[in-house]
């Protein structure tokens, strides 16, 4: 009898935790709908700036997304996948950044990033995107415009 | 009474004293055993059959204690905000002493990567704190542990 009630309670130890841990479908989560995955691709132009630095921040405003995958930049100078932190993916905010300390950089208008998203649901995401620094080769900064094109749904 | 006690007592009348008594001997069953005899062995059979239930008794208590221990310290770990377990990219002491911003301008950014690696590029003075994982050198992996500062999304929060 002793022995059913310490397992008893030991199992109620183990499961109790676990089951506090798993998060409640909240009221915002679609209990279901549609799901499609579209990239959103981030440009920034550095006006006549060669650009040798960037970061910038990017949310979700409204709807429901979550960023599945981060690429790099058109330019040679950026096509290496930017920095970013992993707890991001699978999340609905992201801060992204990358240099280069070489000599061929972009100028202009150029593409820097493109993110994956999974978006729930039928509504459309409304993004929130912030440039947080662009600086040319001698990390001096310089106020670049941040544009985001939404690419085609699939 | 038995029934072979019947026939030796119908007997009685006709058999001599001497064989009755004879075959009372040879087919009389054997006495009872003293108490004492029987309290002994009684004793001596309860304390064997009573270890091996002792020592289950004690084992299932000392497998209760030590899982109720294991689920204290398993919740200690993964409950504890502290804990590196839970959140294995928790910040390095490093980073919490501020020693990312290379540019010690008040906050961590790109630029202080990117200020790090011209500084290892140009071969430029490099401060020892910025030996991010104290390694003994400053390399492209402090830049990178700068860079992964700077996106973390949980910064100053």
């Amino acid at each position: 009898m002793k022995a059913k009630v310490i397992g008893l309670l030991v199992t109620l130890s183990i499961v109790a935790p676990l089951l506090a841990r798993v998060p409640a479908r909240t009221a915002k989560e679609p209990a279901e709908g549609r799901v499609r995955f579209a990239p959103v691709h981030i440009y920034l132009d550095s006006g006549d700036k060669p650009l040798a630095a960037y970061q910038f921040e990017l949310k979700a405003r409204t709807g429901q997304i979550k960023i599945v995958g981060v690429e790099g930049g058109a330019h040679p100078a950026f096509k290496e996948a930017p920095y970013y932190d992993p707890a991001a993916l699978l999340n609905d905010r992201i801060i992204i950044a990358a240099f280069n300390t070489g000599s061929d950089l972009p100028h202009g208008r150029t593409r820097i990033a493109t993110i994956h998203l999974q978006i729930l649901g039928d509504a459309e995401p409304q993004y929130e995107l912030k440039l947080i620094v662009a600086a040319d080769p001698e990390g001096v900064s310089f106020p670049g415009k941040i544009i985001l094109e939404e690419g085609e749904s699939k | 009474m038995t029934e072979n006690d019947r026939q030796f007592d119908d007997l009685s009348g006709r058999v001599p004293d001497r064989l009755r008594r004879d075959l009372r001997g040879l087919f009389e069953p054997p006495g009872a055993v003293p108490p004492r005899v029987d309290k002994i062995i009684l004793d001596q059979a309860r304390q064997r059959l009573a270890k091996p239930r002792r020592l289950i008794i004690r084992l299932r208590w000392a497998a209760g204690i030590a899982a109720a221990a294991a689920v204290i310290i398993l919740g200690a770990i993964l409950f504890n905000p502290q804990s590196g377990i839970r959140n294995p990219k928790s910040i390095s002491p490093a980073l919490a002493e501020g020693r990312a911003d290379v540019d010690a301008n008040g906050r961590v950014d790109i630029l202080d990567a990117f200020q790090l690696a011209r500084q290892i590029e140009t071969r430029g003075p490099v401060a020892p704190q910025w030996d991010l994982n104290g390694d003994g050198r400053i390399d492209q992996d402090d830049v990178n542990l700068v860079a992964l500062a700077a996106v973390r999304l949980d910064k100053g929060a």
